[in-house]
């Protein structure tokens, strides 16, 4: 099974190893990736419909949990058969469809990276793999769809779709995690198995993986991504919005909405409803569009709707009908898509009001178009039909609102179907250039690839039972009963075939009379356009995201020094401060001292204190000094003769530093003492913050250990009467030789600054 | 004194002999850069080999502590694995970075000896963080490495904002060190000692004696918290970043970016897990609050940048979040702490080569424009930058997704669930700006005024880049030996 993987890896840089002279033929290698997940379903086909998962464990980061876990029932088998077979059709239709041009064969690489990496989503039973094919699929998806990279287009509408999907994505990494943590295991059949007790972790579990869901599938309200991405070449979308990237989401709630069902008692109603608001809108949408291509793209988002609410439901009847109209969408719509890919090759547009005259120049392509629409509007004889039966027989018993809704929308399926049909190959609207294929279609697989498909939906039709045994072991895989659904071309006379009937009939009244439908759709249509749509939300939340972080970085990141230190000093003084307060030690009264100690305090008080209300800057540097020898004499009273004498020299050598900066500058600072203020209270806080921690320590005295046997061992051990020195040069030496380090780097920094002002100096004379 | 064992302190001779015999053969005996390259190269790959030599020796005797005066036993620097595999973390970061900005040293002639020294003297002062099994020790590798890059960062002086880099980086630098002093004293006070091991040591004093009132020693951690926060470039002490790496000579900014985050984290882990892992319930939600506010306001502030370098500065504000966010774990994140820091190094020195490469090895500003069209100009170049962004990013088969996942799982693992859903939003968040980067380098036209002028690249930070570009992703596909390691780097 992983070596399927690897064949897609294999087959993606066997093309980029030859690009330079592959050219289109890039897809034919390309389809080696699907043809072999093909061939190997099918002859894995009997034994995993027999109830045996194919499993396979290949140890990846085991010590982080990340395992490679392989697990294939006959849930994930349909999927695979849908898109290896929408694969190899999809690829060798490409291989016809482009022109050889230089970045042909960097596509078709992508595009056999992005199979592999669908393949992969499908066939992972470990949580996090399935994350890493999913990411891949966006970031490949991203490149498909921006493909036309000139157009400005392309390049937003790739960009919206890799945000949303890879939003949605990042999302759904933080439900898996949730989940695991909840279920303790990765592996989706695990999770299945023993499902974790419901809690408030699972329930945003389960919501955070229902967005990436969402996302992916392009569902209600991140819909506009989807029909944005159609500015991808037309292969590309074919594959992607038939077989592949927007099923990942439906395999995904399909794979876990028993589960979900079991645990969470919204999940069911959500999924309903968000399934039901995409169907009707998308359907809706369709009937608008002029861009043969957009018309599928609202389409899809529109069956995508109802896949999701049948598939992820969790229950036996629903998702059988979903999986089943599941084929039946993959099959028609990735002929479609590729209908339009050759009436855009032929035609040169895809314009609904040009295009005119093609049922005659591309019968086949015509004859197509028509049992691919016919089975997407769910005509009897088609298989969609066969499907689109067995999903409304799921839902007969339910809800009466539910089973409105899908008709509701099966009637806009019929409409915009018949509208698909007649706009591609009807006449021209009068007042529009016509456009017609400027060359016959040649037989090659720009007829054959979509025929073939649309044929199989036909054939299907008159022999469900080739999937029935697929569908309902697929069912039985992930809700653990058998739906006892049927597929049948003539289910008799139930409920289901009524209001099949029903949907097709106003669907048919509706075509019958396009002016008035026009009409309608354009009085409602400008009422639909002022709901919010995800769309818009998209395009105004990028930029408010963006003002807002704009504002807040210019607030907090303005450039100055005295801020920045303001809010450094400000939090260091929060934060112990947040954390004792409450049980802060009571303070003890220092012992007072003699009366030179209390001179020598106020003069550093005082001096300190003026210093804020000078505005000469010489007078500034004399009164830091006196803060400087206050503080050296200080120390000389309290024992430590040595540090004095350092702070002296210190002093001194700054203030004569300050004075030959100060000869450069003005004699007084510009501000008023006044802008002083906020200064001044961050000042006053930190400051007695210090003091504070200074009382607060010396009540502490954990232990003198240290102190105590310095001095015991400075002459028997160093043979020093000068503790200090003792342990400056000896105790501690190699601190000492540290601090030498600092000054030889200080040092350097001093030389690279004087060296060359001196020498600019002498140059000035 | 007793016995002296050299080989735990093997790499700060050979780093500090290093940068004196540079200067010795650029001012006495008037060599060029080609020697001073040798030296550099010689001292660094020694170093790097100590640190082997190291792992080996603690497997066969086991961790060491050592300087250990037997009458005070205070010991000083600790070899163990985790001080072996940061040690020589360091030191790679710090030759590649070095390698990375060879350009510049060549451009600055005379003074790109002392330019050399500096950074050889900053990883060892880097180094001794990371070794030190004593806060004030601790405190002097800090100082001896803040200092050298304080220098470097205002190399080129003939750029206004070069300066202000650097005297910003220098003033609020120290603020940041003064108040981690302030906290080792008062720490001082409450334990009676400066040494984190040994009979006298912290770990000691806690075994020995519940802490009733634990005043002091909660001001003097949450000092220390905040001085090491400064250095990693975490919220609410990240502003100087920003405009010190666009300030800074481009070829200096990733041993200023990587090497100082490398050794503070290494710092933090060792003196919270190890020296207050008592105390675990008081920091680690401090820790969180930081993690949180870092991967927030990062992530935000990282949207609005229009200047690459910017960018990176506050996107690494993220990525120290995230790192904390392992570190709420205590010593059982620290192989996930590890495994960030080492990846995200080597991810961040890449990307500052790009930057360099764009915007010159002496240049500041790194405007984002320039890298609309970089696929057109060198697709090299632009593979490189991709494959970093989406590494940056969290993307899998890239080593900064294995990152995350590490990260993450500690902080559950710790009951952080609410930090590390946090960080998944932002990271969901911070994908705008690394993807926007591909978008430029992929999907644009370059500026005709640039269009045709040809990015030239020396083969040093071409080399350096390779090897930037290859750890990522190999660690990204292949992770496990770098995991096996870091799970066993466990502070002693």
């Amino acid at each position: 099974m992983a070596g399927l993987l690897v064949i897609h890896i294999a087959a993606a840089l066997a093309i980029l190893w030859w690009r330079g002279r592959v050219g289109r033929r890039a897809f034919l290698v390309g389809s080696v990736g699907p043809l072999a997940v093909l061939v190997w379903a099918i002859f894995q086909a009997s034994g995993i419909s027999a109830g045996t998962p194919y499993v396979q464990r290949i140890g990846w980061v085991p010590s982080l949990d990340l395992t490679f876990d392989l697990r294939v029932d006959a849930y994930s088998l349909a999927y695979l058969l849908v898109i290896a077979g929408a694969g190899v059709a999809i690829f060798i239709y490409a291989a016809r469809y482009f022109s050889d041009g230089s970045r042909v064969p960097t596509f078709a690489a992508t595009m056999t990276i992005f199979a592999g990496a669908m393949v992969g989503i499908v066939v992972s039973d470990h949580l996090l793999s399935i994350f890493v094919f999913w990411e891949l699929t966006t970031i490949t998806s991203y490149l498909l769809i921006g493909y036309d990279d000139h157009k400005a287009q392309a390049r937003s509408a790739a960009l919206h779709a890799a945000l949303i999907t890879g939003a949605g994505g990042l999302a759904m990494l933080g439900g898996f995690v949730l989940l695991a943590d909840a279920a303790g295991s990765y592996l989706i059949s695990d999770i299945v198995s023993q499902p974790p007790a419901a809690s408030t972790a699972v329930t945003v579990a389960w919501l955070l993986i229902l967005l990436g869901a969402v996302t992916k599938s392009a569902q209600f309200p991140f819909h506009a991504w989807l029909p944005g991405a159609m500015s991808a070449p037309t292969p590309a979308s074919a594959f992607l919005h038939s077989a592949t990237m927007v099923k990942a989401g439906i395999f995904l709630v399909g794979r876990l909405g028993a589960t979900a069902t079991a645990t969470a008692d919204w999940w069911q109603p959500v999924i309903l409803v968000v399934g039901f608001i995409t169907m009707v809108i998308g359907g809706w949408r369709a009937l608008r569009q002029t861009d043969l291509k957009l018309l599928l793209a609202f389409g899809t988002v529109s069956q995508l709707g109802f896949l999701f609410l049948l598939i992820g439901s969790g229950s036996a009847k629903l998702v059988f009908g979903g999986l089943a109209l599941l084929v039946a969408h993959a099959l028609f719509k990735a002929a479609l898509f590729m209908v339009v890919g050759t009436i855009d090759h032929q035609a040169g547009t895809r314009d609904i009001r040009r295009l005119s005259g093609l049922r005659r120049s591309m019968p086949g392509t015509f004859w197509t178009a028509v049992a691919a629409a016919a089975s997407m509007a769910a005509v009897p004889l088609t298989y969609g039909f066969v499907a689109k039966e067995a999903a409304f027989d799921g839902l007969v018993g339910k809800e009466t609102t539910m089973i409105a809704a899908a008709a509701a929308a099966s009637i806009l399926t019929v409409v915009y179907s018949a509208r698909f049909l007649i706009g591609a190959f009807g006449p021209h609207e009068p007042g529009q250039e016509p456009a017609g294929p400027e060359a016959p279609v040649a037989r090659s697989a720009l007829l054959w690839s979509p025929l073939v498909l649309a044929g199989a939906g036909i054939v299907l039709g008159f022999a469900p039972r080739l999937v029935l045994g697929l569908v309902d072991n697929a069912t039985v895989a992930v809700t653990g009963v058998a739906a006892a659904g049927k597929l049948v071309l003539w289910p008799g006379l139930v409920p289901a075939l009524g209001w099949s009937a029903l949907s097709l009939a106003v669907g048919a009244v509706l075509v019958a009379r396009p002016p008035r439908v026009d009409a309608a759709v354009g009085a409602v249509g400008t009422l639909a356009d002022k709901l919010p749509t995800g769309e818009g939300t998209y395009r105004r939340a990028l930029p408010a995201l963006l003002t807002f972080a704009d504002r807040s970085s210019g607030i907090l990141q303005n450039g100055s020094l005295p801020a920045y230190i303001a809010i450094i000093v400000l939090v260091a003084v929060a934060l112990p401060a947040a954390a004792v307060v409450g049980d802060l030690p009571p303070l003890t009264r220092p012992p007072g001292g003699i009366a030179l100690e209390w001179m020598l305090g106020a003069l550093i008080v005082g001096a300190a204190i003026s210093l804020v209300f000078v505005r000469r800057r010489f007078a500034v540097v004399i009164l830091l000094g006196g803060v400087g020898y206050g503080i050296a004499g200080l120390y000389a009273i309290l024992g430590g003769p040595d540090l004095s004498l350092t702070q002296l020299l210190v002093e001194t050598l700054a203030i004569a530093l300050f004075a030959f900066v100060l000869r450069h500058l003005p004699g007084t600072f510009n501000e008023a003492v006044t802008a002083r203020i906020p200064r001044i209270v961050v000042a006053l806080t930190v400051g007695s913050f210090v003091f504070a921690g200074g009382l607060l320590a010396n009540t502490f005295r954990g232990g003198r250990a240290v102190a105590d046997s310095y001095l015991a061992q400075a002459v028997p051990e160093a043979a020093g009467s000068n503790v200090v020195n003792v342990i400056l040069v000896d105790f501690r030496g190699f601190d000492t030789l540290g601090e030498i380090t600092v000054l030889v780097a200080a040092t350097l920094g001093v030389a690279g600054l004087a060296v060359p002002a001196l020498r600019m100096l002498r140059r000035e004379g | 004194m007793n016995e002296i064992a050299f080989l735990p302190i093997a790499a700060e001779i050979l780093l500090l002999g290093g940068a004196v015999l540079i200067l010795m053969a650029a001012v006495t005996l008037n060599l060029g850069p080609r020697t001073w390259a040798i030296i550099a190269g010689t001292t660094l790959g020694l170093s790097f080999l100590v640190a082997w030599v190291q792992w080996w020796r603690i497997d066969d005797v086991g961790s060491q502590i050592h300087y250990t005066g037997d009458f005070l036993r205070t010991p000083m620097v600790v070899m163990d694995y985790f001080s072996v595999f940061g040690g020589g973390l360091v030191i790679a970061a710090g030759g590649i970075a070095l390698l990375g900005g060879w350009r510049l040293v060549g451009s600055l002639e005379k003074r790109g000896a002392e330019y050399v020294a500096l950074v050889l003297l900053a990883v060892a002062g880097l180094h001794i963080m990371v070794i030190s099994a004593n806060l004030i020790l601790m405190f002097i590798g800090l100082e001896t490495a803040s200092i050298a890059l304080y220098v470097v960062a205002g190399f080129t002086r003939d750029r206004p904002d070069s300066d202000e880099a650097a005297i910003k980086y220098f003033l609020l630098g120290s603020f940041a060190s003064a108040l981690f002093l302030y906290g080792i004293a008062l720490t001082y006070a409450a334990t009676g000692s400066t040494s984190i091991y040994g009979p006298t040591g912290i770990v000691a004093f806690f075994a020995e004696r519940a802490i009733t009132e634990p005043g002091v020693l909660l001001i003097g951690i949450a000092l220390m918290i905040v001085g090491l926060g400064f250095k990693v470039s975490a919220a609410p002490f990240h502003q100087w970043a920003p405009d010190v790496y666009q300030g800074a000579p481009g070829a200096a900014v990733p041993l200023m970016a990587s090497g100082v985050k490398i050794a503070g984290f290494a710092a933090m882990a060792r003196v919270l897990t190890v020296a207050f892992d008592a105390s675990i319930s008081d920091w680690a939600q401090v820790i969180s609050a930081l993690a949180a506010l870092s991967v927030v306001v990062g992530t935000l502030f990282a949207i609005a940048q229009s200047d690459f370098k910017r960018m990176l500065a506050y996107s690494g504000v993220a990525h120290a979040g995230f790192m904390l966010t392992a570190l709420v774990a205590g010593q059982s994140g620290v192989p996930g702490l590890w495994f960030y820091l080492g990846t995200y190094a080597f991810q961040l020195i890449g990307t500052f080569i790009i930057a360099s490469i764009i915007s010159g090895a002496a240049g500041g500003a790194s405007p984002l424009d320039s890298y609309r069209g970089l696929a057109k100009r060198s697709p090299v170049l632009a593979g490189a930058l991709a494959v970093l962004m989406l590494a940056m990013g969290g993307i899998p088969l890239t080593a900064g997704f294995v990152g995350k996942v590490g990260v993450f799982a500690a902080a559950i693992d710790a009951g952080y669930l609410w930090l590390a859903i946090v960080g998944l939003v932002s990271a969901v968040a911070g994908l705008f700006f690394y993807l926007r980067l591909i978008v430029l380098a992929y999907f644009n036209d370059p500026d005709p005024a640039l269009a045709d002028e040809p990015i030239t690249a020396p083969r040093s930070s071409r080399l350096a880049l390779a090897v930037c570009v290859s750890f990522t992703f190999l660690f990204g596909v292949l992770p496990w030996p770098l995991l096996n390691l870091t799970s066993e780097a466990l502070p002693l």
